[in-house]
């Protein structure tokens, strides 16, 4: 090997190189600024490609229903207390409103629905009973086709995994991402007396 | 300097910067982010009951001379 080829390996070798380092600098630059460098366009028009992360979230905007303090009527077997009604056969005062779940993220979920406490352990008495009824609080929220409940049917609480489905598929569009979800206690004469609550789980699952 | 030498030595070195290019690749600029698949919020429902009217019984007596 003469003295012009051995000038001639170093250049290239020296090149090589630099080009790795370029690559390498290049690999941190696009991976740390998430902005990636693209081709030269030759023509006016172009595409450009994204992906957008999907997310599953939804928020109760009305997370509890209070009812306050009272008890049943001396000559009534039990009082019923309804949110977005006076109660029955009780002296809880006031009308409360329903609680509100949103979907908040930038997918169509399935809504179940999971209470912590059965009516014995939250109520207790003869006849307890709690229940809930879901409805569309913006109309069309739950897709028609995939409602899995009649709108004026109240049902029991459940505290079985993963809880009762109430909408196969809640949208996420603004204006028509709101559940609304009211809540029947029937309270009787010898049920648990002092502070009483439950806790209702909504899970939902990207569909 | 050995030209030779310094030609293997670059040459090494490219192949190491190489191979570092593509482990960064593979072990930072591919990662991929982790997608929510479901989500849960909770909500309370309360009350307070207060004591129950206590039932009682009353007698009523008489009592009838013979």
């Amino acid at each position: 090997m003469n003295m012009t080829e051995n000038s001639n390996l170093m250049v290239i070798a020296v090149l090589a190189v630099i080009a790795s380092l370029a690559a390498a600098g290049f690999s941190y630059y696009a991976t740390v600024n998430q902005s990636k460098i693209t081709g030269y366009g030759t023509t006016s028009t172009g595409t450009t490609q994204l992906s957008v992360t999907s997310s599953v979230d939804i928020n109760f905007s009305v997370a509890s229903v209070n009812f306050g303090s009272g008890k049943v009527n001396t000559s009534a077997l039990y009082a019923v207390l309804q949110t977005g009604t006076t109660v029955i056969n009780g002296t809880w005062a006031g009308t409360q409103p329903a609680l509100v779940l949103d979907n908040i993220g930038n997918v169509n979920v399935t809504i179940n629905i999971k209470a912590a406490s059965d009516n014995a352990t939250f109520i207790g008495g003869t006849n307890a009973s709690a229940q809930l009824n879901v409805t569309e609080k913006d109309v069309g929220a739950c897709l028609t086709a995939d409602r899995t409940t009649d709108y004026t049917l109240y049902r029991e609480f459940n505290t079985t995994d993963p809880g009762t489905r109430f909408c196969n598929k809640l949208q996420y569009i603004a204006g028509k991402n709101r559940l609304q979800v009211d809540i029947k206690l029937q309270i009787p004469y010898n049920s648990l007396t002092g502070a009483l609550s439950n806790t209702l789980t909504a899970t939902a699952t990207a569909n | 300097m050995d030209p030779k030498k310094v030609i293997v030595t670059l040459l090494i070195l490219t192949i190491i910067l190489s191979i570092a290019t593509i482990a960064f690749q593979v072990f930072v600029g591919g990662k991929t982010t982790a997608v929510k698949s479901t989500s849960t919020d909770r909500a309370t429902v309360g009350l307070y009951v207060q004591e129950h009217p206590v039932i009682d019984d009353s007698n009523v007596g008489l009592y009838v001379n013979k």
